[in-house]
């Protein structure tokens, strides 16, 4: 081989390069690349207290991204998620939200994780017509402040506890106690649970509001038992829940049945108890279950699987939920018009892997019910309502 | 800016737009308030309907749940029944959360309560726009086991929202309407006052108005601007009449204020014509023209009232007064100064002779009226002498008008100066003068007036470079006494004056009866001439002419006789003049040329060879006739021209000499036979003598009369015949040849002809035919009687 040879070859390769060069702006036009995209914000508490669920909805929403730009946008646009991290804190997120809407003007936003932070950014997307899927809150305040672009997608966290307590009266438990930490998702879901155990002839022996930072589970755990409670009903999110199994273990105490709000829903509660995790009763918005029969949840459940190699939470699957209520919101409303898709949440009735979306005039997720799950030998188990269950509740009397 | 605009409030914009604000303001208020009545009301029922809707739908969801329950067969099972009651609960939570209404449901079996739906906002609030805070609506559902007692909470903010969206609504929308409606009629307003005021700019602008509108009031534009523009014009007229008018003119009111005044008004009272009429000095002038105007009518007048009003600077203003029926006054003022000048110009000139500024005939008989009138009325007596002067037509013809003109002056001067301020001297015209005497007490008086008068025009005048003298004759007649009237009286003082004339220059003469009884006489010979030629009462005697050298009758002088049937034989002396008078003297003289024709011829044909001579008048001088009528007189007759003269005397060609002299030397060319009579009383101009043909100079009888016994007499005889022979082939024929001497002294003088009664006297054409025949000579000795 001589120099001569090693220099066609080169001009050769040069040549190629060159084709090469010409044909990519042809091919990028041919995928849509020269259609601006529909950019949608996001925050999510990547680090810090929320950071379990904050990544499985990021890889939900980036699942949802990936699929629905390969079936070639909506309405022809690609579509370009931009998830930035909130620190799991509240003012992060309404800095970042802020920015997403007055500097980088995306198109939509929606709603980060935990009630608390979405009601810190709530504002920000209502004051500037920002429609707003609240993909990541529950708490029933947010709703209470006649917000016009907020939308719930989960059932109002007052109504969190109703299938539990339905589950205690049919046990025949009279006596429950309460503990809550300090914010407006987990005392949403006390204040529920504290309003309807009467209506299930249910005794709230004991109600106690824990601050949110380093609250003092294992007193909280003694005063209910003290209290001669029978279930112990938690509200907090995932490291409360494990804090309160922990506190329950260590003085003790295994009341009849122990609710605890989120925790329990994830993979995480039961990797970080084992076997103290089995028993523990929740309320869950979706489950990676078959038998929900619900319109695309298969699909979502082993494409999230076959893609991050792990099960969703229902908190994922309420991400990627949202990403297709508001692409059915788009498609409704034509186009990219932020008061048409406002419009169009506040009105429509769609179909999501969740379950039917639908919402009252105020915003509240109308159309959802919530499931009870137990842990059942490693294994999280739909024991509420009796048309959906998986296995029977198991309370102990 | 205009000058005379006008403020906004009095526009006709304004004038619409206030009723309109106000009543869009009241009609506003009370469309609010019947508004808000219906609004509330259907607000009210809106909520109540609702809370109704609300409450049954709440029903409907529990029954739905029992429904569920019964149908399960489980509403004996307490698990299910709590489960439903809990479903229940949380589908009216959604649904009140949804529809904004509370529920409080009361489970009466429990004796529980729970708060349902959302949270109401300010229970115990005000009441606003008369509604309440909230509503409620309670009822007890009463299905064993299920017991409760439902009380919907409805509150009303939402409803109050919507009612003070509708007031909102409804009070803008009605201060809209008001406003929209207050806009449309101020636009349409404008617009239609726009071109009104459009023309009435270009009105005052005196440019031809505009019209152009909307079409709405295009119509009443051009309406209004033809209206405008026919009340400007006749306003400009009206307005140029009144400022172009010759007269001042004042509008005032009946306290004597002036309204309106042109600019000549303010010129003949001297005032500034800036002066509105209202001022003070006007009413002033107007006070001091009118007097205080008791007799100003307030009802209109076709006759105005008349003043002359005298100014202090000596003007006399007229000024006329019509009242328009209205308490106002329209006056007129024109100065008449000059106007009155004019006519009293005017009446002295026609009642003044315009040579000596004296009275004329017409006014001197209007003040004899006066005279008369009074002095029927009192008594007094009064006179009247008329004045002729004596000579003034020879002053005239030899002097010249001028100077006669001057004389004529020079006498009424010297009437004034005589005659006393009450008397009146006038002129009648030539030189005819009348002084009126209005009051004497005896008539002796006018005697001396008389006798004054005919002294002092008997003064010698020096003028024209030399002294004239002249006299005057006066006729008097008195008052009552002599006439009834101013014409009986003048005509009697013409009579005495005739009279005077008559009596010789210088003299006066009273109006006696016996005088108007010539005068009557005078009269009645004048009426019984026309006749007489008629009637053949006429006839022509014939008084010899004798050459003084033979003796023998040579010829003949025609001389007229009027045989009249009453008074007999009439004297020419007395008939002549009137034949002049009456203008009968050419008829009369042409028939004693054909009658003296006639004889002539019978004379010639007996074998008389005589020559005989007519007198010719004047009259008949000057009728162009003349000539034809003698010619056909000698040719009807067959008479020989020379054998006929026509005797002519100065008066009969001083009037037209040349004239006169152009007709005798047609008649000598004829061959008729020329002779002058009576010369030396005359003038006897030599100039005369040189210009007429003449072929005969008859002497006046008075040189002859005392040629004998006077020198100078004879001595003008001598050289009037030593003239006339000088002169040429004239003969000279003496008239009044009474005495032999005067013939013989004639005959010695050279004289050729003698005439008078010392050869014949007149005598009938028999008698003359007889002293023809008896061959007459003087030297007989005897002469015809």
């Amino acid at each position: 081989m001589g120099i001569e040879s090693v220099s066609r070859r080169a001009r050769l390769w040069a040549v190629a390069f060159a084709a090469l060069c010409g044909l990519l702006p042809l091919s990028m036009a041919l995928a849509g690349f020269g259609v601006p995209p529909i950019r949608i914000g996001v925050s999510l508490g990547l680090t810090g207290t929320h950071a379990e669920v904050a990544r499985l909805q990021q890889c939900a929403y980036q699942l949802w991204e990936s699929q629905v730009n390969e079936r070639g946008g909506i309405l022809g646009h690609p579509v370009q998620m931009v998830i930035r991290d909130d620190q799991s804190q509240p003012q992060v997120a309404a800095q970042i939200y802020q920015e997403f809407i007055e500097t980088a003007k995306l198109d939509f936003v929606f709603g980060p994780y935990t009630s608390p932070i979405t009601a810190a950014v709530a504002p920000i997307a209502d004051k500037n017509g920002y429609p707003m899927l609240a993909a990541g809150a529950a708490a029933d305040d947010i709703w209470k402040h006649g917000y016009q672009n907020v939308f719930g997608m989960w059932v109002p966290a007052g109504r969190y506890t109703i299938g539990f307590l339905e589950l205690l009266s049919a046990a025949g438990i009279e006596r429950v106690a309460i503990v809550t930490v300090d914010d407006i998702f987990s005392v949403s879901v006390a204040e529920g649970a504290k309003r309807w155990a009467p209506a299930y002839d249910l005794h709230v022996v004991d109600y106690r509001v824990l601050p949110k930072k380093n609250p003092d589970m294992v007193a909280a755990a003694k005063a209910a038992r003290d209290s001669r409670a029978q279930a112990l009903l938690l509200g907090g999110l995932l490291d409360e829940s494990i804090a309160m199994r922990r506190a329950l273990k260590q003085i003790g105490w295994t009341p009849a049945a122990f609710y605890a709000s989120v925790g329990p829903t994830l993979e995480k509660y039961r990797n970080t108890l084992g076997a103290d995790a089995n028993g523990t009763f929740s309320t869950s918005i979706w489950e990676p279950k078959e038998n929900l029969r619900l319109p695309g949840s298969s699909e979502f459940l082993r494409a999230y699987l076959g893609r991050y190699h792990e099960l969703p939470s229902y908190h994922a699957a309420s991400a990627f939920a949202a990403g297709q209520i508001l692409e059915q919101a788009i498609i409704k409303a034509g186009g990219t018009d932020r008061s048409a898709v406002r419009h169009a949440l506040a009105t429509m009735d769609a179909e999501s892997i969740i379950g039917r979306y639908a919402v009252d005039r105020t915003g509240v997720q109308i159309k959802r019910f919530p499931l009870i799950v137990q842990w059942h030998d490693d294994q999280r188990e739909i024991v509420w309502p009796p048309e959906l269950e998986t296995a029977s509740p198991v309370i102990r009397k | 800016m205009r000058p005379n605009a006008s403020p906004f409030y009095r526009t006709l914009a304004f004038r619409v737009l206030l009723p309109i604000v106000v009543f869009g303001l009241a009609f506003g208020g009370l469309l609010i308030g019947s508004v808000r009545s219906v609004v509330l009301e259907f607000v009210d029922q809106q909520a109540t309907n609702d809370l109704r809707w609300g409450a049954n739908s709440i029903f409907q969801i529990i029954d739905t749940n029992l429904d569920e329950l019964q149908r399960a067969g489980k509403s004996s099972d307490p698990l299910a029944l709590r489960h439903r009651k809990v479903t229940a609960l949380t589908q009216i939570e959604d649904f009140a959360r949804a529809n904004q209404l509370a529920v409080v449901v009361h489970d009466v079996a429990a004796r529980r309560s729970f708060d349902l739906g959302g949270e109401l906002a300010n229970p115990a609030g005000q009441e606003r726009w008369f509604m309440p805070t909230q509503r409620r609506y309670t009822h007890v559902i009463n299905f064993e086991p299920w017991r409760w007692e439902i009380t919907v909470v409805q509150d009303n903010r939402v409803y109050v929202a919507l009612l003070n969206r509708l007031m909102i609504g409804a009070g803008l929308a009605t201060v809209f309407l008001v406003v929209a409606l207050s806009v449309c009629i101020f636009y349409l307003t404008v617009r239609a006052g726009r071109p009104i005021r459009k023309i009435i700019g270009d009105l005052e602008k005196n440019r031809p108005p505009q019209y152009k509108g909307i079409a709405e009031f295009e119509y009443l534009s051009r309406s209004i601007a033809n209206m405008m523009d026919a009340v400007q014009e006749q306003s400009q007229l009206l307005e140029m009449t009144f400022a172009n008018i010759g007269e001042g003119l004042c509008v005032f009111d009946s306290r004597m204020r002036g309204l309106a005044c042109n600019t000549k008004f303010f010129e003949i009272y001297a005032l500034p014509v800036s002066m509105l009429p209202g001022d003070l000095r006007v009413s002033a002038v107007l006070k001091q023209a009118l007097g205080v105007p008791r007799y100003l009518s307030r009802e209109p007048s076709s006759e105005p009232i008349c003043f002359e009003h005298a100014r202090p600077d000596g003007r006399t203003i007229e000024v006329r007064v019509h009242a328009m029926g209205d308490a106002r006054y329209v006056s007129t003022h024109e100065d008449i100064t000059e106007r009155k000048a004019a006519e009293e110009r005017v009446r002295h000139v026609a009642t003044h002779d315009a040579l000596t500024n004296k009275p004329n005939r017409f006014l001197f008989q209007d003040r004899l009226h006066q005279v008369l009138k009074a002095s029927r009325r009192t008594g007094q007596k009064g006179g009247i002498l008329f004045i002729d002067l004596d000579r003034f037509k020879d002053v005239n013809d030899s002097l010249g008008h001028e100077v006669g003109d001057e004389l004529l002056k020079e006498v009424a001067a010297r009437l004034s100066a005589t005659v006393r301020d009450a008397d009146t001297a006038a002129r009648f015209g030539g030189d005819e003068f009348a002084v009126l005497i209005p009051t004497v007490t005896q008539p002796e008086e006018l005697a001396r007036v008389a006798e004054r008068l005919i002294e002092s025009i008997s003064r010698p005048l020096p003028l024209a470079g030399t002294t004239l003298q002249t006299g005057a004759s006066i006729g008097i007649t008195l008052f009552p006494d002599d006439g009834a009237d101013a014409i009986e009286l003048m005509r009697n003082a013409d009579i005495a004056l005739y009279e005077a004339k008559a009596a010789g220059r210088g003299q006066y003469r009273f109006f006696t009866q016996a005088l108007n009884a010539r005068v009557q006489e005078r009269t009645a010979l004048s009426s019984d001439l026309r006749g007489a030629l008629a009637q053949n009462q006429f006839v022509v005697h014939y008084q010899p002419q004798v050459d003084l050298a033979s003796g023998t009758i040579i010829g003949v002088e025609a001389l007229l006789r009027w045989q009249h049937p009453q008074r007999g034989l009439i004297s020419p002396v007395l008939f002549i003049p009137l034949a002049e008078q009456s203008g009968l003297i050419s008829s009369i003289g042409e028939w004693v040329l054909r009658e003296t024709c006639v004889q002539l011829r019978g004379w010639l044909d007996a074998g008389f060879h005589l020559r005989a001579a007519v007198n010719v008048s004047a009259a008949q001088i000057h009728r162009h006739d003349l000539v034809q009528v003698v010619k056909h007189a000698i040719a009807d007759y067959n008479i020989p021209p020379e054998s006929l003269e026509l005797e002519i005397t100065e008066s009969t060609f001083l009037e037209d000499p040349t004239k006169a002299i152009k007709t005798f030397e047609r008649l000598r060319d004829l061959g008729v036979h020329i002779a002058l009579d009576d010369f030396g009383t005359g003038y006897s101009s030599l100039s005369y003598l040189r210009r007429l043909p003449l072929t005969n100079i008859k002497i006046d009888r008075s040189f002859i009369n005392d040629i004998a016994n006077r020198a100078i007499d004879a001595s003008i005889v001598r050289n009037i015949i030593a003239m006339a022979h000088g002169l040429g082939p004239i003969r000279v024929t003496a008239e009044g040849v009474e005495e032999k001497v005067q013939y013989e002294k004639l005959l010695q003088m050279g004289c050729d002809h003698g005439q008078g009664y010392f050869f014949s006297r007149p005598a009938t054409a028999d008698k003359i035919g007889g002293l023809l025949s008896a061959r007459f000579s003087v030297r007989l000795g005897r002469a015809v009687s």
